[in-house]
């Protein structure tokens, strides 16, 4: 019986995503062309080994995380085929090389990921640099990349690269972040050795996350993807301890970070945009073409491959779901809200079920990571928020989100296997 | 632990909750205002590749169509396979203006893929672009255009007694704006049509009534100085007919005419000819004056009556010929004859607006004489057209700079008239800076009546 679930919605993701692709070939050329039943084949086969791969390692997990990925994985995909059809081969090689972590994952921890706990402050200092990593050149030399800031160039010879190495990073900082929190609850100091240092010391890992991602809003503008980061280490602070207030520091520190950003040229334009991005010129044109094209898209959408999407700069990365929202309408945004809903509510509830209290921090900050990456990208799209150019988790074209999206979902399925009592 | 997971949760679906409610707002309720707002290019893209129906002429040539672009699945190209002489009238895919802006809507394919159109295609609906027939008698108008070539100015043709425009052609037609119907020019002596039908009309005077005429007349009870061409008398006496001023277009006889009658009757007769009302065609947006309405001052309608003031398209001109050429009715004068399905059956004829009577049929013989006295003897020669008998006026209006615009009115033939035109030639090109009506307008109308008589 589990297996015709599997199987169906193996099948079904699938389908979506060579439908969606043969939808958009005939809204734009009113044929359809090889390319669907290669991506039905290719999506079909990644996600069965990923099944086989979780029946193996992980048989106890439930499936309420793992279709509504594919399912989001399978929309973008579309999305960024409609868009720009040379980069979609590269995100289906990516999408593979993602599931491929995944069975890594699953594979390397297949006695428990217990053991990550003990790499809490590894894993958490090497997410640090990766997210600081883009700033680096511009620290250097002051140049600003014309694609905004949280993207890496990587460039040799004539050929150059780009990537957004921040998803990444935020899953190895939330997943060593739990460690370190975890850690110390598991193992409360001696009543005899209360020392103020020690009392404060998950204070004080959120103030040292707070001070090295300082100059990340100064460098690169963008106030809403550093304050997430802000956001997700107070948030663990808090799952883990309890403490309310860790949470008043956390809003103190997001206050005074706001606040000095404020002095950077990148924020103060940043924040022009979001305030009035029809008259804010080229530097707006991203959001503006946006909320054009989500107005366009009305309630049912211009249907797929039948819209303008290709008016909006970088629509395949910063601002997918504003061409999705153009081509599907109101339906397909509130649909992929709900797909993202599904996943996180399906981590909460492995977080709440979890006996073991790593298990139980990490499933809870993972799942609210890949929910918190979701509404900082849709709010900015939506001038809820200062716009970021936050690629958002499986939607988005480039690897690094993609492969770190596939990494969190990997260890939320491992755990949910070990919730159940199995080891 | 439990506790602070399940406040980030509640923290998370406020944040989804938010995120629809802000869906919402943008693809719903403000969707509207983004979908139209002027920054937005998705219309304009989606209008201009858009399939549009044919615009053709009744005789069957094809103005403007459709053809699929190779490259691109859902757009069009726009054709105009006849040329410039219809550029001014049909519009270009660059410039738009002329009919492709005037239908534009009625032209365009209501085709969307949408749902809303896959319901209509079930019922039977037919959502493929509709044509447009129009009047135009595209031999006649390719014609005039060649005529008009090395010249600046613009020339309409209308048949007089149903009111079908025959010819719009302007010149130079690059860049194209159409001038033929939708421009006003200094009208100078062809209005004394006008002002010699109202005479006519009202009996205030008959072809033969003399008036004095030295040259020069002070207007009484005004400071005004009515003078003829040279300041130089109209015939050999001091008392010419009503018929040699109109023949030799001299001033003295219209512009005591006008006083005579008064500013009541000249208005009337001004209105019905279709000066100072709006005519409802499809080009036209200026609405033509005499320069006397509603005036009380003497010194302008004696200069009114004489012309002077009047302000007039070629396409008004050929409708204030043909309501002589008709026996005084009037058929407005029309372009859009029927609306096509996209098969080339007719679905719709639009309604003309119906004839009405501006002058006596005994008036409008009368006037008729004069006119076809001005080709045989007077300002009008160079407008005559071997073996037929024309009717005509000629003007020379000038503008506030002083340059002149030379027009001739008219039609052919006297005894069953079959076409109304009007000729207006600007300063400028083949005739120089200096142009009179008799000089570079009567040509032109020879010209092309002689084409128009000889085909018929």
């Amino acid at each position: 019986m589990k297996l015709v679930t599997e199987a169906a919605w193996v099948a079904g993701s699938a389908a979506v995503a060579g439908l969606g692709v043969a939808l958009v070939d005939f809204g734009e050329t009113g044929q359809v062309s090889w390319a669907a039943g290669l991506v039905f084949l290719a999506f079909g086969c990644c996600l069965a080994g990923l099944v086989a791969a979780v029946r193996r390692w992980a048989p106890g997990t439930s499936s309420f995380l793992l279709w509504p990925t594919a399912l989001l994985v399978a929309l973008g995909l579309v999305e960024v085929y409609r868009i720009d059809p040379t980069g979609a081969p590269i995100q289906m090689w990516w999408m593979v090389a993602g599931v491929v972590a995944a069975i890594w994952i699953l594979a390397a921890f297949r006695l428990g990921v217990a053991k990550l706990m003990s790499m809490g402050y590894w894993l958490a200092g090497g997410g640090l640099c990766l997210i600081v990593l883009p700033l680096l050149p511009r620290l250097v030399d002051g140049e600003s990349g014309d694609a905004g800031g949280l993207w890496l160039t990587i460039g040799w010879g004539n050929a150059s690269f780009m990537a957004q190495p921040f998803g990444l990073g935020a899953v190895l900082l939330t997943v060593g972040l739990a460690g370190i929190h975890s850690r110390w609850a598991l193992d409360p100091p001696p009543p005899g050795a209360e020392s103020r240092l020690v009392s404060m010391r998950n204070l004080l890992v959120v103030v040292a996350v707070w001070v090295i991602t300082l100059p990340l809003p100064w460098a690169t503008g963008d106030l809403t993807a550093w304050a997430m980061l802000v956001i997700l280490s107070v948030t663990i602070a808090y799952i883990a301890t309890g403490e309310s207030r860790v949470v008043w520091t956390g809003l103190g520190l997001m206050g005074i970070g706001s606040v000095t950003g404020l002095t950077s040229h990148r924020v103060r334009e940043n924040l022009e945009v979001w305030l009035d991005p029809f008259s804010a010129g080229e530097a707006g044109a991203g959001l503006k073409e946006s909320l054009l094209a989500l107005g366009s898209g009305h309630l049912s959408g211009s249907g797929l491959g039948m819209g303008d999407p290709e008016l909006i700069p970088r629509a395949t990365s910063d601002w997918i779901l504003a061409a999705l929202g153009e081509e599907l309408g109101l339906a397909g945004t509130v649909a992929v809200i709900m797909l993202y809903g599904l996943v996180a509510g399906a981590g909460v509830g492995i977080a709440i079920a979890s006996r073991d209290l790593f298990c139980k921090v990490t499933a809870a900050a993972l799942s609210f990571l890949l929910c918190l990456m979701f509404l900082a990208g849709a709010g900015g799209l939506q001038r809820l928020l200062p716009p970021t150019n936050l690629g958002l988790p499986f939607l988005a074209y480039g690897g690094i989100p993609l492969v770190a999206g596939w990494l969190a979902i990997a260890l939320l399925v491992r755990i949910s296997h070990e919730e159940k009592g199995h080891l | 632990m439990n506790r602070s997971i399940r406040r980030v949760a509640l923290f998370l679906m406020a944040g989804m909750v938010v995120l629809i409610v802000g869906a919402t707002w943008h693809q719903f309720v403000a969707a509207d205002s983004y979908r139209d707002h002027p920054d937005n290019r998705r219309r304009a893209l989606l209008q201009a590749g858009k399939e549009r129906g044919m615009i053709s002429t009744v005789g069957g040539r094809v103005l403007a169509y459709s053809e699929q672009d190779p490259e691109s699945f859902r757009s069009y190209n726009r054709r105009y396979p006849a040329g410039d002489a219809f550029a001014s009238v049909v519009g270009t895919e660059a410039s738009q203006g002329g009919l492709e802006e005037t239908y534009a809507d009625e032209l365009r394919s209501r085709r969307d893929l949408s749902v809303s159109d896959l319901m209509a295609a079930m019922f039977g609906e037919d959502l493929r672009p509709r044509g447009l027939q129009i009047t135009l008698d595209a031999d006649l108008q390719q014609r005039a255009h060649e005529i008009l070539t090395r010249r600046r100015g613009a020339v309409a043709a209308i048949r007089p007694d149903t009111g079908e425009v025959l010819a719009l052609v302007s010149s130079p037609g690059i860049p194209v704006t159409e001038r033929a119907a939708n421009a006003l020019y200094p009208l100078g002596s062809a209005f004394k049509i006008v002002t010699a039908a109202a005479a006519l009309d009202t009996e205030t005077a008959d072809i033969g009534s003399l008036f004095e005429d030295r040259g020069v007349w002070q207007v009484p009870a005004a400071s005004l100085v009515i003078a003829n061409p040279g300041n130089v008398p109209c015939g050999d006496s001091p008392q010419v007919s009503l018929l040699t001023s109109f023949v030799l277009s001299c001033n003295l006889a219209f512009a005591e005419l006008a006083l005579e009658m008064g500013s009541e009757i000249m208005d009337a007769y001004a209105a019905a000819f279709g000066f100072g009302t709006e005519t409802g065609f499809p080009l036209q947006t200026l609405v033509p004056s005499f320069g006397g309405e509603g005036s009380s001052d003497l010194g302008l309608l004696a200069s009114a009556g004489t012309g002077r003031l009047a302000l007039s398209s070629p396409l008004h001109m050929a409708s204030v010929a043909a309501v002589v050429a008709n026996g005084g009715m009037k058929a407005p004068p029309y372009l859009v004859a029927s609306w096509t399905d996209a098969d080339g059956e007719v679905i719709e004829r639009p309604e003309s607006p119906p004839a009405s009577r501006v002058i006596t049929p005994e008036t409008a013989a009368s006037v008729a004489r004069m006119m076809e006295r001005v080709i045989t003897e007077g300002t009008g020669r160079e407008a005559t057209v071997a073996g037929h008998r024309v009717a005509g006026k000629t003007g020379t209006g000038q503008d506030a700079d002083g340059r002149n615009h030379a027009w001739f009115v008219g039609f052919a033939p006297v005894d069953s008239p079959t076409i109304a035109i009007a000729v207006m030639i600007e300063p400028g090109g083949e005739f120089g800076e200096s142009v009179t009506g008799g000089t570079a307008a009567a040509p032109v109308a020879s010209e092309l009546l002689s084409y128009w008589l000889q085909r018929s």
